[in-house]
């Protein structure tokens, strides 16, 4: 990047430091919003309908000797909050309760999914990066009618519903062409990015047009900038005003929605792995849904919920880096 | 001899085709010697900026440009984009008027002097920011290695202005192209910005096109002042026939009427309406 | 530049109407597919919850127009019949979010301090859930079906609402005409219901047809997971999902009708209510 970096003091090392502070902020932050979540949704699903007791015991419900035994050692008998603590230390522990329908403790049975749908949120990120910021730049360069077609793509598959977007893929792809499997996570890593291609395009297909959009637009407000001006004013070639002027500053706004394209990765796992049968978080969810498994509905919401954060603290950061007067809190 | 830069009957035009046509400029002609100052006065929309960005070929790309314009006895209308990449790097330095607006953000203050040397080899890299150093010492800033670390948004606007007047000398150009540099800036500022540019091209016998709307501010600084009104230039004139009240068009007046003055006292400062001098003026 | 300023007025004028055509034609396809909900029965040829056992995934013919599902139930009548549930979910999940939005939104606007803050506390804790997390986590409380998945995506949408309106009421209450009616004695409500409501209607209406388009595509989706409508009831989320069965066997067609008319719903009412908003700011942007 810079030629006189490395003989400079940076301008008194206070980027770096503004960067841990936001850092910091921004995870204790996270911390509050994640346990009012999870205080929140332990409420709720105590509210819910079903009693585990009953059907952990199934055949044998209402046998009051064998109720009150399990309530004692679910701690089922005691009063809410102190449920939630138990729930909570137990967190801390890496101890999640067990599962009264696979009969297996949440934790293994979520870190067991966690692979599949972490691999196919960072395919899906991937995905979203290098397809929608190619089209997006792309379109910002075209002449009219190119522009005109690619706005129109990216009107419908921004409409497009991912089941709707799975179902098309699942037809063409493996019914009528047969180049990828229908179901299944595969083997081995490259198996497994061969199964996981159809649920990632499907995954990453909307954010895709999002980010297409936000990248033009960006890509076309720099290129208006009195700066860009200044760049070609300077004799800059077109390949460094493009990359140093105008792309590197379409960051700051494509950064910015990056963070919703993120959360939206991590929520449309949900759809996905159940469109392809992918034994990930998401699918687990649902199946403890269906199943009144609250045990293992409260730990993965609590999961996914915390995935979101994350990604949108990341994307915080990531923009503190990108754009400098952010980091240096307005020193003038 | 011929001039370093020559401006002849350079007419602009918007639209056409589908669209109706709008012509900024009609027949702009002047010249600059070499080492000579130039300054164009005139309201906004008179066409001045137009003017000196079609120079360097830097009018919006759907107006077209008919007439000549030689640098160095080079049609700039002719030149390739490669020939057009070089003559603005080497030989025309610009000075743009928002320095905040004008100079990337997103850069350090040393990323952006040196910036046009990036494709060049090492040694060269490394005598750019020398050259980097030096000129902000010429330009009057104070811990200049300090200030090759900074951001843009760290500095003052007037500390930002020289800063880009540093860095359109880098390549040490023939021409300076200012574009009412000191508009921007507070008025203490300005009288420091525009004494700087006086030296520093006195210095180094750099050509100099200065724009602005203070015509008092041109008279001490150029040789020569063009007076601009509606993409025409009406009037010519020396210092001395300005300060000598020598003054022909009535446009001119008005301009020099515009200005606050210390010694008198007046209620209201007189303001041009707009199109008041068309009658007469207006062509075709 | 001043010399460009004529161009400007025409170009609009042009756009304009290309906008209200477009308005029309989305327009019309929206009544028609409310009409298509309404004459369900008198469209439908038969019963789409009854299924024939030996008509099984049948290919289209002149008795079952696009052929029949796993259960031998006539595709067309079930796609007729969808349109129903497809349209009221969204009804609810707007006439919910539009209603406790607005209030929330104007609430906020008009009493600043901490009421403004805690409701812009409770937006920023919806926000924080995943917004498909959120409604699941409802319909498991309340049990599935389409009404508590209605409810739910309502629960979702009201911050977007809630925002919006805050927003735009707050630029009312500051203009001098509120600040004038309160001083002549008029009181809050009357005034939010007959001064600031109607400046703040045009950004509602927009705000809603768009929602009522997103609002399709997560209670289809819902629906899709099994935790939305239930059998036997026509639901497009539904069928897709039923569908999926098929496709392995060779046979898309219901995922993919239901897809093709879930899409062209939302389509619609998003087109809609983008070119609506689009009018209000005045052209494209």
């Amino acid at each position: 990047m810079a030629i006189v970096e490395h003989n400079l003091p940076r301008s008194a090392g206070r980027p770096w430091s503004g960067v841990l502070l936001t850092v910091a902020g921004r995870l204790a932050q996270m911390a509050l919003t994640l346990l009012t979540a999870s205080f929140l949704i332990f409420v709720a699903l105590q509210l819910a309908p079903g009693n585990p007791v009953d059907i952990m015991l199934g055949a044998k419900a209402g046998d009051p000797e064998a109720v009150r035994r399990l309530n004692a050692q679910y701690h089922f008998d005691q009063p809410l909050l102190v449920q939630y603590g138990h729930w909570l230390t137990g967190l801390l522990h890496g101890d999640l309760g067990t599962s009264f329908v696979f009969r297996e403790s949440v934790s293994s049975l979520i870190a067991a999914r966690v692979p599949t749908s972490a691999l196919l949120v960072a395919y899906g990120g991937v995905l979203v990066l290098v397809l929608g910021f190619a089209v997006g730049l792309v379109a910002s360069r075209a002449g009219r009618t190119v522009d005109t077609g690619i706005s129109v793509l990216l009107s419908v598959a921004l409409a497009t519903p991912t089941y709707v977007i799975a179902i098309v893929l699942i037809t063409v792809f493996s019914l009528y062409l047969d180049w990828f499997p229908v179901f299944g996570s595969g083997d081995g890593l490259l198996g497994r990015l061969h199964h996981l291609t159809l649920p990632a395009v499907t995954l990453a297909l909307s954010s895709s047009a999002a980010m297409a959009r936000v990248t033009r637009a960006a890509v076309k407000d720099e290129e208006g900038r009195d700066h860009v001006t200044t760049a070609v004013a300077r004799g800059l070639d077109r390949r460094t005003v493009l990359g140093r002027h105008v792309v590197r500053n379409a960051l700051l706004p494509i950064t910015t929605i990056a963070g919703i394209i993120g959360a939206g990765l991590i929520a449309g796992t949900v759809i996905v792995e159940n469109a392809f049968g992918l034994d990930g978080v998401g699918s687990l969810l649902v199946q403890a849904i269906t199943r009144k498994d609250y045990a293992v509905v409260q730990s993965t919401s609590v999961l996914i919920i915390a995935a979101f954060l994350l990604v949108n603290a990341f994307v915080d950061v990531l923009y503190g880096i990108i754009d400098p007067r952010t980091r240096t809190g307005g020193t003038r | 001899m011929t001039p370093l830069l020559q401006v002849d009957d350079l007419h602009l035009t918007f639209g056409g085709r589908d669209r109706q046509e709008q012509r900024l400029l009609h027949g702009v002609s002047f010249t600059v010697a070499a080492g000579e100052a130039v300054g164009i006065v005139g309201e906004s929309g008179s066409g001045k900026t137009l003017t000196l960005r079609a120079i360097t070929a830097l009018h919006p790309p759907n107006a077209r440009i008919d007439g000549d314009i030689r640098f160095d006895g080079l049609s700039v209308p002719a030149m390739s984009p490669r020939e057009l990449t070089r003559l603005r790097r080497d030989h025309v330095g610009m000075v743009f008027q928002d320095p905040h607006a004008a100079i990337n953000p997103v850069h350090r203050i040393g990323d952006y002097l040196t910036e046009t040397y990036r494709k060049d080899g090492r040694k060269q890299r490394r005598d750019a920011t020398t050259r980097a150093l030096e000129l902000l010492h010429q330009v009057r800033i104070k811990d200049p290695a300090r200030i090759l670390g900074c951001f843009p948004h760290e500095l003052s606007g007037g500390m930002l202005q020289r800063v880009m007047i540093a860095a359109a000398l880098m390549r040490g150009p023939r021409l300076l192209l200012a574009d009412e540099p000191t508009t921007a800036l507070d008025v203490t500022t300005q009288a420091e910005v525009v004494a700087l540019i006086a030296d520093l091209r006195r210095d180094r016998g750099t050509s100099l096109v200065f724009i602005t709307h203070d015509i008092e501010l041109v008279g001490a600084l150029c040789d020569r002042i063009l007076v601009m009104y509606r993409g025409r230039i009406v009037e010519q004139l020396t210092p001395a026939q300005l300060h000598g009240g020598e003054i022909s068009h009535p446009y001119t007046a008005a301009l020099l009427a515009c200005r606050p003055d210390v010694t008198r006292r007046r209620d209201r400062l007189p303001a041009i309406a707009a199109g008041a001098f068309e009658e007469g003026w207006a062509v075709q | 530049m001043s010399a460009l300023v004529p161009a400007r007025p025409r170009l609009l004028r042009r756009s304009g109407g290309g906008t209200t055509t477009a308005i029309r034609c989305f327009g019309a396809f929206a009544v028609l597919l409310v009409l298509l909900a309404v004459c369900a029965p008198l469209i439908a040829p038969q019963d789409p919850n009854v299924g024939d056992v030996l008509s099984v995934l049948q290919p289209p013919s002149s008795q079952h127009w696009l052929g029949t599902d796993a259960s031998g139930r006539d595709l067309f009548s079930r796609l007729v019949f969808g349109s129903r549930t497809a349209l009221l979910g969204p009804l609810v999940v707007v006439l919910v979010a539009t209603s406790v939005g607005t209030t929330l939104g104007v609430l906020a606007a008009w009493n600043r301090g901490w009421v403004d803050s805690l409701i812009g506390r409770l937006f920023d804790l919806v926000f924080s859930f995943p917004s498909m997390l959120l409604a699941l986590l409802f319909v498991t409380v309340m049990s599935p079906g389409l009404f508590s998945a209605a409810l739910a995506v309502s629960i979702a949408f009201v911050p977007a609402v809630g925002r919006l309106v805050r927003a735009t009421a707050l630029r009312e209450v500051n203009e001098p005409y509120v600040q004038a009616l309160r001083t002549q004695g008029f009181g809050p409500v009357a005034v939010c219901l007959r001064h600031v409501l109607p400046n703040v209607w045009p950004v509602i209406v927009a705000q809603v047809t768009m929602s009522f388009g997103y609002a399709m595509v997560e209670l289809a989706g819902i629906s899709f997971l099994g935790l939305g409508v239930q059998d036997p009831t026509a639901d497009w989320g539904k069928m897709i999902n039923t569908g999926q069965g098929s496709i392995v066997r060779g046979f898309p067609q219901e995922s993919l009708y239901a897809g093709i008319a879930l899409v062209l719903a939302v389509v619609c009412f998003i087109s809609l209510g983008d070119l609506l908003s689009e009018r209000r700011d005045g052209g494209p942007r």
